[in-house]
């Protein structure tokens, strides 16, 4: 430490805990502050080349299942026109792309008619990447603000000739934006039972597990709340259009010293399965 | 110092776009091996203090980016495991199975009681049972499935570039 004052000698002999404190002291203001619009910028900053590196690979990837499924398409076709089956062989491709041409029509199709079915303007987007965590359920879809996302709209899906709702819009990159799941813990949503009318609040139950609570309904409602019954979203908190499917009860149970009941609902969307969902750009 | 600390961050960077995008495919009931955790300890434990600590600094904040969820929330864990794990430089020895199951099994543990503990002390709105639940068990079991085959991975690549001379990840600090 020659030539050195004591006050930088002492900075330089702990120089790997004052490291560690100033970068856990970085981290924490950014916890402490989450949410102002200073520490959200370099987030969405974050996101947005993130996300153009995960688009770029999720088509990458396509592409070569693309190009492995061609080449044994190739590979087949070859052995076959060694034994003489050129004709047969042609016919079996042809087939095999009808087959892959009507799946993807009725998917389209699928698509196409929910956008119709539905009184909103829709957004359609795909799913390009999903959480790295466990703690968190979000994933992330190729619309953002230049196709006219903003953040807290809703997302719904169409699946199995019906639609539901999926979760809300958290963050916007340029072109991509990040979904909160209504699986998420921290996610609530103010609904109502279609048939009994009874109010309550939905809200996950953790990252992964598949699986809704729908808390603050009335007691009395235990009569006429039954298995299967479906809940709606009731409008109330002003961020979801009235009348969105969530979910079906699951189960219903009460304890005595509480006033509400405790209700499991099993959402409609099979969230496992979504490849494509809906943004609600505007509602009627 | 710099050296293997940007080698570090560009492997898990590139691991951690493959999680997020090609390894769903491997997810069981919604979970998947956290590729990126285990990598970072493995890396981690390999280098000085002030590489492991910033690696997880910056391996953390790109994390918070990708996420979604709370900004600082993985930087903090990551920072803490890095200035942890860097001190252990040099006391494990490797073999290719029980010290990397170990490892990743300490990982595991350390990133939900870790994220628990912070939830808990900032108010983020996660519970007990957020962190500690069945999908717990299953990233753990699918971490140490994991494990061997990152460590092998990791100890090819880092003997070919300690033979090359020209960088590798156990350069001094």
């Amino acid at each position: 430490m020659r030539g050195h004052g004591p006050l930088r000698g002492l900075v330089h002999r702990y120089r790997q805990g004052l490291l560690t404190l100033l970068l856990l002291a970085i981290s924490s203001l950014m916890i402490f502050f989450q949410g102002t619009p200073g520490v959200a910028q370099p987030q969405q900053i974050g996101l947005a080349l993130f996300s153009t590196l995960e688009g770029v690979i999720t088509g990458v990837v396509s592409g070569i299942g693309n190009v492995i499924t061609n080449w044994s398409d190739l590979v087949d076709a070859k052995k076959k026109l060694d034994a003489d089956e050129a004709k047969l062989k042609s016919l079996a491709g042809v087939e095999r792309e009808v087959v892959a041409l009507k799946d993807e029509n009725a998917r389209l199709k699928e698509q196409l008619a929910f956008k119709t079915a539905t009184p909103y303007t829709l957004l359609p987007a795909q799913i390009i990447a999903k959480d790295p965590s466990r703690v968190y359920a979000s994933f992330t879809i190729n619309q953002g603000y230049l196709q006219g996302v903003k953040k807290d709209q809703p997302v719904i899906a169409y699946q199995n000739n019906i639609y539901g709702l999926v979760g809300k819009i958290q963050m916007v990159g340029l072109t991509t934006s990040v979904v909160q799941p209504i699986l998420d813990g921290n996610m609530y949503v103010a609904a109502r039972f279609q048939n009994s009318r009874f109010e309550g609040l939905v809200s996950g139950k953790g990252s992964n597990e598949e699986a809704l609570k729908m808390s603050y309904v009335e007691k009395k409602a235990a009569e006429e709340v039954h298995l299967g019954d479906l809940v709606v979203t009731s409008g109330l908190d002003s961020l979801y259009p009235e009348g969105l499917l969530i979910g079906r009860v699951h189960s219903i149970s009460a304890k005595e010293y509480e006033t509400a009941l405790n209700i499991d609902l099993e959402p409609v969307i099979s969230f496992s399965q979504l490849e494509y969902v809906s943004v609600i750009q505007r509602a009627p | 110092m710099i050296k293997p600390l940007l080698w570090g961050l560009f492997f898990l960077l590139l691991v951690l776009v493959l999680q997020t995008t090609v390894w769903n495919v491997t997810a069981l009931w919604g979970v998947k091996a956290d590729l990126v955790l285990v990598l970072f300890f493995f890396l981690a434990v390999h280098n000085n203090v002030i590489p492991s600590t910033l690696l997880g600094f910056l391996t953390g904040l790109s994390l918070d980016f990708i996420t979604g969820g709370t900004p600082g929330y993985h930087a903090f864990i990551f920072t803490l495991a890095g200035y942890v794990l860097g001190h252990w430089k040099g006391k494990i020895f490797f073999d290719p199975l029980a010290i990397p199951l170990l490892l990743a099994g300490f990982a595991t543990f350390y990133n939900t009681i870790a994220g628990f503990l912070l939830s808990a002390i900032f108010h983020l709105g996660r519970t007990f049972s957020d962190y500690f639940n069945f999908s717990f068990l299953l990233a753990l079991i699918l971490n140490l499935v994991a494990a061997p085959i990152i460590w092998a991975i990791f100890h090819a690549i880092r003997q070919r570039a300690l033979r090359s001379r020209r960088g590798g990840f156990d350069v001094e600090n």
